[in-house]
């Protein structure tokens, strides 16, 4: 099982999409638990890749590439997860704000989030106060993630923050800010709940909020 | 080749706390470096400095402009601090940058008329960054047609195809080429420009693919470019691509450059 496993682990390190189906089966065949390929085999390896990545380790492409794998490999493998033994970890809304229609790094972050285990509901970019308001109530997410790349746009943060204030929903969601021109200060100043300066710190900083 | 160099930029601490402190001697030297290394033009931002940007651009151009005869390319949306850097600038200037936006439009290009600027144009809106070729040229050629109402003559027009990093999509740089190429089949006399070190993001040894990258887009029809030109590596390609692309009559840049030892 153990050597099984660490294919899998290579696999998904290396970004061979086109192995790891294959890979996924054998462990399968051998009566490897699903939810233990998902924990051992992905979410393991997305953490690493995270931690790499921020260390220059490893670059976007590769990350790219891994992610990738570990979707191909997902696809497979969902129909074998129990819902109460598959690792659900929470729930997070993201996008961009409004203003702001940047989204490669707010594309990693969610694909971070996923890796780790999360339920992604990406809004995409240019994002209104009003959309996420309706998503924080409709979708009951634990975690709100903003982006803003564009100075001009930070402040838009704040209004969507205010919004949810207004709306009476601000303590229903942990508030994590992101994005080049942000600084933990700014987070601070407008109430957001955490910063992350990049997309596997985002996770790291969203288990905390959320207590795991 | 126009090089704009890209060095003074508030998003930078280090010009951030120059502009905050009206360092001049700075910031001057900045602009001679730059000049120094290759750059025919300077870009200047103070964007990040809000509501003091337009009281920079005009001290800014004053600065650089008092000791050198360089245009400058005002990296500016606003309109009244884009006048306000224009009015006080000698020579040329470049505006940088209007995109598919009403009121960016109407505000911004009188100035570049009245002003005889240049101006660069973003191939995007407001609202949306188009990622397909499609997109982007229809955008280019809408803007071209709505800036020629102004009375700006084309060879005044430079169109920013807009370039994305590889790492997220290695069919980038070839959307990027393909832009250019169609932009100067269709109108000749309009410019293109690029902001070059975007193509890079996200990858080990930046220098390099910014070099590669600069020395295919002046193949494909670039007319010029914002990078820092304190990048050797990319300044040294370039020579060498103007001399093969026929752009260096008897190879003379090439080998003033060489006696400088400048080609390491």
């Amino acid at each position: 099982m153990v050597d099984i496993i660490n294919k899998i682990k290579d696999a998904v390190m290396s970004g061979q999409a086109d192995q790891i189906q294959a890979l996924v089966k054998e462990a399968l065949a051998a009566d490897v638990k699903a939810s233990d390929i998902l924990k051992e085999g992905f979410i393991a390896v997305m953490d690493e890749v995270g931690e790499k990545m921020s260390k220059d380790e490893i670059f976007i492409p590769e990350v790219l590439a891994a992610a990738k794998t570990m979707q191909t490999g997902l696809d497979l493998l969902k129909p074998y997860l129990v819902e109460s033994e598959s690792e659900y970890t929470g729930k997070v809304v993201i996008g961009s704000v409004k203003g702001d229609v940047h989204d490669i790094g707010k594309n990693m972050v969610c694909m971070m989030f996923e890796g780790a285990g999360f339920e992604v509901i990406d809004l995409g970019v240019n994002v209104p106060d009003e959309e996420f308001v309706e998503n924080v109530k409709n979708q009951q997410p634990q975690i709100l993630a903003l982006s803003s790349l564009y100075t001009p746009t930070m402040l838009a943060m704040k209004d969507v923050i205010d919004a949810l204030t207004d709306a009476g929903l601000r303590d229903k969601v942990k508030i994590i800010v992101g994005g080049a021109p942000v600084t933990q200060l700014f987070a601070d100043d407008i109430g957001a709940d955490g910063y992350a300066p990049d997309a596997s710190k985002a996770v790291l900083k969203a288990k905390e909020l959320l207590g795991n | 080749m126009l090089i704009i160099g890209e060095n003074i930029n508030s998003s930078s601490k280090k010009i951030l706390q120059a502009l905050q402190e009206q360092d001049a001697a700075f910031l001057l030297n900045l602009a001679k470096e730059q000049v120094a290394a290759g750059a025919n033009m300077i870009d200047i931002n103070a964007a990040k400095r809000l509501e003091h940007e337009k009281g920079d651009l005009e001290w800014l151009v004053k600065v650089i402009q008092a000791e050198m005869e360089v245009p400058i390319c005002l990296d500016c949306t606003e309109a009244e601090a884009l006048e306000a850097g224009l009015k006080v600038h000698k020579g040329k200037a470049m505006i940088n940058s209007v995109c598919k936006d009403r009121v960016r439009l109407e505000t911004i290009l009188p100035l570049a008329a009245q002003y005889k600027a240049s101006v660069v144009a973003l191939a995007m809106s407001e609202e949306n960054i188009p990622s397909t070729v499609e997109e982007r040229l229809q955008i280019s050629l809408e803007l071209i047609k709505t800036i020629r109402e102004y009375g700006v003559p084309d060879t005044d027009i430079y169109i920013d195809p807009l370039v994305f990093p590889v790492a997220v999509d290695t069919d980038n740089a070839q959307k990027t080429l393909t832009l250019i190429r169609e932009i100067k089949g269709t109108f000749p006399q309009v410019r293109t420009i690029i902001g070059l070190s975007n193509i890079s993001y996200g990858l080990p040894k930046r220098d390099l693919i910014n070099a590669v990258f600069l020395s295919i887009a002046r193949y494909a029809g670039l007319d010029a470019a914002l990078l820092n030109p304190f990048e050797k590596k990319v300044l040294t390609l370039l020579k060498a691509t103007e001399l093969l692309l026929g752009n260096d009559e008897y190879c003379r840049n090439y080998l003033v450059s060489y006696r400088k030892r400048e080609l390491a």
